[in-house]
């Protein structure tokens, strides 16, 4: 049980960098999860805290412990792969105790944390089998019962559900989430997928090429985002954006303007979610044209046109759209503002049109 | 990952059905009849040499030439206590399997230490090593046979022509003909294996050894209990080879021993051969043949079984 914090973490591979100074800090307990595209420096950075790369710059810290120095055995972490990393010769029971049988426990004491991790993952007939034996989802089970055993402060998460297939990896989540109730223990938790991301942590940090975008609650940052990229990333299918105008105080979206309290003037991008946004056939509201319409059951999706802008729409339940034009509006209580060309967020009250 | 599909599907029996299904086995009778030709002629190619020798070993004193017939004859078990007796092939056998047992560990050792070192540690030159120890493949001891000699007449001759060249006049001596670590020690060096080695340790995922690392396994831990117990298929495969390779010396020891305890029995099978002052004993000569190719033929079978087992359980 340690909090993990880092100070200007730099990687640098030849004359690459990868992270550009990360500083986060992980409450204890916290179950944390690094998302971002791939080659976004995620990965890296878990290594990094792990002690399988050596930081360029900056401090790492378990517990408070700095550990830039420390080999990975000795920063009581433990690491669960995205391929499993089984040792293919020996048995579930030994692929656990491993860990433990280097550190001297004896063979008595292994065989009590063993059984114990076994009973929590449900593994208990499977301890004699060896990893080729198991499916998928009893390897990853495996793997984590290989972090459990030693009871680290930290558990680290490399990307572990993206080798399961969709049904799997939705109960692979909750046993994760379940894992994390029983145990408390600290984890950071690797992912390119955002769902993962939006329902596994407690915090989310969103990475962009070698640096941390946003860092906070999954809610926070999905209602929001701190720039296009972050906004884009959470969410699918991800928010609109939408060229427009401040010029006045007032926003100008092609013939329509909402009034905002912005003293300031010239482009912007307005954001908008996919769920906020309804369209009807009447004429008040943006005119768009309807490209293609998905039924999803639930709800529908609409993929539609403003201008050179393709804007989605997401609507509960079934639609039905005659015609291929319609008039969309939005709640301008859901709207973001973003700045044209850095994509940052622009902190507005928008009044109602 | 191989393993895990034939556990989930297990073989199919090849019926005609399926055959068409998969498409890619032709199955047209004259290819069939083809195939079983080919398979006949190769099987009578490698078989005729081995029947040949067990049919003359069986033949009286005498009577070698009507082997032709390749009709055995019955003095297959005088013949073969017979030419035990005459030499000493008890001791040779020893020999040999000290001498092919010993390549062959220490062929495997160095290979596995090396390829260890090339793939999972990164020091300067490194590939400037390996591709050294590669072309060494183009150095087969009939190549260097004569400055081998030479060092394995004086273990120390380098060393002194090392010091020779600081001004140092030695004159150290240690002679390791006569022994069995010079029939040993000067073969074990093997591309061959390290290469092989090396492509196996390629193909284990790098994970694996972040596992060890997090779990507490240093360089020699993990090399001792996680690849050497990985590779057990690649090793048995290449004890087989490597163990016949050491067997069949016959230049190398020729060379080195002159000592009759430490002859071997390739050597021993040559010894047998006419001579222009002693009539040729082609029986016996082939019994001893016979009797010298039993125990590479008793490591394949054994070995085999194993690596075949191998083959079938290991997941990578």
């Amino acid at each position: 049980m340690a909090e993990l914090t880092t100070r200007g973490l730099k990687k640098r591979f030849g004359t690459t960098d990868v992270l550009h100074g990360i500083d986060v800090t992980i409450p204890d307990q916290t179950f944390c999860v690094v998302v971002g595209p791939s080659g976004c420096g995620k990965s890296t950075f878990l290594r990094c805290v792990a002690g399988l790369e050596h930081a360029s710059e900056g401090e790492i810290r378990i517990g408070g412990r700095l550990v830039n120095e420390v080999e990975p055995k000795d920063r009581d972490i433990a690491m669960v792969f995205q391929n499993y990393a089984l040792y293919p010769h020996m048995t579930v029971a030994q692929n656990m105790a491993f860990g433990l049988e280097l550190r001297g426990m004896s063979k008595a004491e292994r065989r009590v944390k063993v059984e114990e991790a076994a009973g929590i993952l449900q593994l208990d007939g499977l301890l004699d089998r060896k990893p080729r034996q198991l499916s998928g989802g009893q390897r990853q089970r495996v793997a984590m019962g290989r972090a459990i055993v030693r009871d680290p402060a930290l558990f680290l998460f490399d990307e572990p559900l993206s080798n399961l297939d969709a049904k799997l990896r939705v109960e692979m989540r909750l046993e994760i989430k379940r894992l994390h109730r029983e145990l408390g223990a600290t984890s950071l938790y690797v992912t390119h997928d955002q769902i993962e991301a939006m329902t596994m942590g407690d915090l989310l940090i969103v990475l962009n090429e070698g640096r941390v975008e946003q860092i906070g609650p999954p809610l926070d940052v999905y209602e929001r985002p701190n720039s296009t990229f972050v906004a884009s990333f959470i969410g699918s299918p991800p928010m609109n954006f939408i060229p427009a105008e401040l010029r006045g105080g007032m926003l100008h979206i092609g013939e329509h303007a909402i009034s905002t309290q912005m003293a300031k003037d010239g482009p912007v991008k307005v954001g908008i979610r996919p769920e906020h946004l309804s369209v009807s056939s009447g004429s008040s509201g943006l005119p768009v044209t309807i490209d293609d319409i998905e039924p999803q059951g639930a709800e529908t999706l609409l993929y539609s046109r403003f201008q050179e802008t393709s804007i989605v729409i997401r609507q509960p339940g079934k639609v039905h759209h005659d015609g291929s034009t319609g008039a969309l509006s939005m709640d301008p209580a859901h709207l973001h503002l973003f700045d044209a060309r850095s994509g940052r967020r622009l902190e507005t009250a928008l009044a109602h049109s | 990952m191989s393993a895990e599909i034939a556990i989930e599907a297990p073989a199919e029996r090849p019926t005609r059905a399926t055959r068409e299904r998969v498409g890619m086995v032709e199955h047209a009778v004259w290819f069939d009849r083809l195939a079983y030709a080919v398979l006949i002629v190769g099987s009578v190619i490698i078989c005729l040499p081995i029947i040949y020798a067990i049919v003359v070993a069986s033949m009286p004193d005498g009577r070698e030439s009507e082997a032709v017939w390749l009709i055995p004859g019955t003095a297959l078990f005088d013949n073969l206590a017979t030419a035990w007796n005459k030499e000493l092939l008890g001791r040779q056998l020893l020999n040999s399997f000290i001498m092919a047992v010993g390549i062959t560990a220490g062929k495997i050792l160095i290979s596995l230490l090396s390829a260890f070192a090339i793939v999972y540690f990164r020091f300067p030159f490194r590939m400037g090593f390996f591709w050294l120890i590669f072309i060494t493949l183009m150095l087969p001891v009939e190549v260097r046979i004569m400055p081998t000699y030479e060092v394995v007449a004086n273990a120390f001759l380098p060393l002194n022509a090392i010091l020779g060249l600081i001004g140092l006049e030695l004159a150290l001596e240690w002679s390791l003909l006569d022994s069995y670590t010079g029939l040993i020690l000067p073969l074990i060096a093997s591309a061959t294996a390290t290469f092989l080695y090396r492509q196996f340790f390629l193909t284990v995922p790098e994970e694996l050894c972040e596992a060890a690392r997090i779990d507490g396994a240093g360089p020699i831990t993990f090399f001792r209990r996680i690849l050497m117990p990985m590779s057990i298929t690649t090793t048995a495969a290449l004890s087989v080879i490597l163990f016949i390779f050491g067997w069949n010396q016959y230049l190398w020891p020729l060379l080195v021993t002159t000592d009759q305890d430490l002859t071997t029995i390739v050597i021993g099978v040559a010894r047998t051969l006419p001579t222009e002052d002693a009539d040729a004993q082609w029986n016996l000569t082939m019994a001893t043949a016979l009797i010298a190719t039993l125990p590479p033929v008793a490591v394949v079978l054994i070995l085999q079984r194993w690596f075949v087992r191998g083959l079938i359980e290991s997941e990578k």
